[in-house]
């Protein structure tokens, strides 16, 4: 069944075309990778997904229903999840409360606080960051705050998981484990778009890829078509092989 | 369990002076303590705004509102006082809801000066009505409660009670933690599916409420104002001094901070003759420097998951 549709999508920033004419489809159940050059257009297509920023032109289309005009939280509310690129806990609220916003929030009607704590618990204990629940963001380190990016969208139980560069600087064996993470989370039935520069990571975990460049889909197939294609080389891998290998 | 049972006793002390407080004090002192219980009334609304990141100069508007609405439909239209302050807070509610709404893309300084703007309009409004307001003569009123001053302290402690209910409802509900998400990000509160736009809307309507019953309280009370007193920015700039010095986002801060400010304030004019406002100002600024965090200090844990 097809869970997401984005059709012919534009979005312009003064003169910076970041989407142009993008069009997708995603599986339920699959996971699809986003790769390309910095600058492509990969966040700002989350964006556009997520509603934080509207389209130019073009249409989303989710679970069947056009969510085009929807504003962020619905479509949360409807199933979409997603971290930022950028890691952004709510500093004021320690790690359980950062879980506990979107536990609360994450349906149309928010459920009393007190109700979410074992739920809460539960997803912390999911991504392993149980034993840091009443720390506050300033006393994380970079892997467990990515952590905490994952447990946050996880908790608002979401049919769509949109993750931006969870890896970035991160170590290879951290990487292992948001890795085995993201295909639990898969396995338990929740579609997964992942944009990643660290390529081995996109080898392991997508069944399709899809590159990007100057906002528009350079090209889209399994990982080993799009790896090949002599576009995608010139335009991304041929610049960046230390990350490619 | 130590802790808490010492703050429960406060808290009761605190309380139960608070009602015996007008039978055990004269005149002097009852007036005195009807417009600190009133300041703590502005304080606490101003923080309600603040919980959402809302710096507001309209406080003093919807205290003029209240004032004026409810003293006209008092006088021109024969209302009984209770039901000329609920007019005046269902007129704040419209207007505020409309204020929010226009001003929903604005933060900030931006915020602070729409908001601004607004008192100043509402205060060439009445200025300008004086066929409705009195215009610059400003307008009366018959004494409340035949000026019963223990009734009238009676009144203005049950408006602070109510606004206490509500601040302690939004520090133990989900609104909590909509604030201290959207104190963050707005943005990413909103992608973990918190309708930001409501719980704005929501704090600065409440916050509305609490001004507009203050400023209704206040033209009874005092029997008279006119539109430079009842529009006074001095109201919303003292209101926002005895949040931040009491401690924001809470709700013994402002209150304390109320009480703390108007002693010191009044002890200083009674025993200061000349320029005592410059050396209340230079305490703020030393209050300021010295309690970032405000009498109280925040501890912004999450109480439920304690
Ligand atoms: N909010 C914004 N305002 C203005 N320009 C923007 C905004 N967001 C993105 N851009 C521009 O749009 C283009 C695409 O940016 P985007 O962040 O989507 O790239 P990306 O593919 O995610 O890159 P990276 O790999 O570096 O994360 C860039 O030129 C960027 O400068
Ligand atoms: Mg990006």
């Amino acid at each position: 069944m097809e869970i997401l549709k984005i059709e012919n999508a534009r979005k312009n920033f003064g003169g910076v075309k970041a989407v142009d004419g993008l069009s997708f489809s995603v599986q339920e159940g699959e996971i699809l990778g986003i790769i390309g050059p910095n600058g492509a257009g990969k966040s700002t297509v989350f964006n556009l997904l997520c509603g934080l920023i509207p389209v130019d032109a073009g249409r989303i289309v989710f679970l069947g229903e056009d969510i085009t005009l929807l504003a962020p939280h619905k479509r949360c509310h409807m199933g979409i999840g997603r971290t930022f690129q950028i890691c952004q806990p709510f500093k004021e609220l320690t790690v359980l409360g950062n879980v506990a916003v979107a536990a609360v929030f994450g349906h149309s009607k928010p459920v009393h606080p007190g109700k979410v704590k074992k739920y809460s618990e539960e997803v912390l204990a999911k991504v392993n960051l149980s034993s840091k629940k009443d720390l506050y963001p300033a006393q994380l380190t970079t892997p467990d705050l990515k952590l905490l990016e994952i447990a946050r969208a996880l908790a608002t139980r979401p049919r769509l998981l949109l993750l931006d560069e969870m890896m970035a600087g991160l170590l290879p064996g951290e990487c292992d484990k948001i890795l085995d993470l993201i295909k639990g989370i898969n396995r338990e039935g929740i579609t997964v778009i992942l944009v990643e520069h660290v390529m081995r990571v996109v080898r392991e975990l997508c069944q399709r890829v899809i590159v990007m460049n100057y906002g528009q889909k350079l090209c889209e197939g399994c990982y080993e078509d799009v790896t090949g294609d002599e576009r995608v080389i010139e335009a991304y891998l041929g610049q960046e092989e230390t990350v490619a290998q | 369990m130590k802790k808490y049972s010492l703050k429960y006793i406060l808290v009761a002390a605190a309380a139960i002076l608070a009602v015996i407080f007008p039978f055990i004090t004269g005149e002097y002192y009852r007036h005195l303590a009807i417009l600190t219980l009133m300041y703590a009334v502005l304080a606490l609304s101003w923080d309600f705004a603040a919980r959402a990141e809302l710096v507001s100069f309209a406080h003093t508007g919807f205290f003029g509102l209240g004032a004026y609405t409810s003293a006209v439909t008092f006088l021109k239209l024969d209302f009984p006082l209770y039901l000329s302050f609920t007019v005046a807070v269902l007129l704040t509610i419209v207007v505020a809801i409309a204020l929010g709404y226009l001003t929903l893309r604005l933060s900030g300084i931006y915020f602070a000066i729409a908001s601004l703007a607004f008192s100043e309009v509402l205060l060439v409004v009445a200025l300008q009505l004086p066929k409705v307001t009195g215009g610059a003569m400003g307008i009366s009123v018959p004494s409340l409660f035949g000026g019963m001053r223990v009734y009238c302290y009676g009144l203005i402690l049950g408006i602070l009670a109510l606004a206490v209910v509500v601040s302690l409802y939004l520090e133990r509900s989900h609104f909590h933690l909509a604030f201290s998400a959207m104190r963050t990000s707005p943005s990413v509160a909103s992608v973990l599916g918190v309708n930001t736009v409501r719980y704005r809307l929501s704090s600065f309507t409440l916050s509305a409420i609490f001004s507009c019953l203050a400023g209704a309280f206040y033209v009874h009370y005092t029997t008279t104002t006119i539109p430079y007193e009842a529009f006074n920015l001095n109201i919303g700039v003292a209101s926002m001094v005895m949040a931040v010095l009491g401690g924001l986002y809470s709700t013994v801060g402002p209150v304390l901070g109320a009480i703390v400010l108007k002693i010191i304030e009044e002890y200083m004019r009674v025993t200061i003759p000349y320029g005592y406002m410059i050396i209340y100002g230079l305490l703020l600024v030393a209050g300021i420097l010295f309690l970032p965090k405000g009498l109280v200090g925040v501890q912004n844990k999450w109480k439920f998951l304690k």
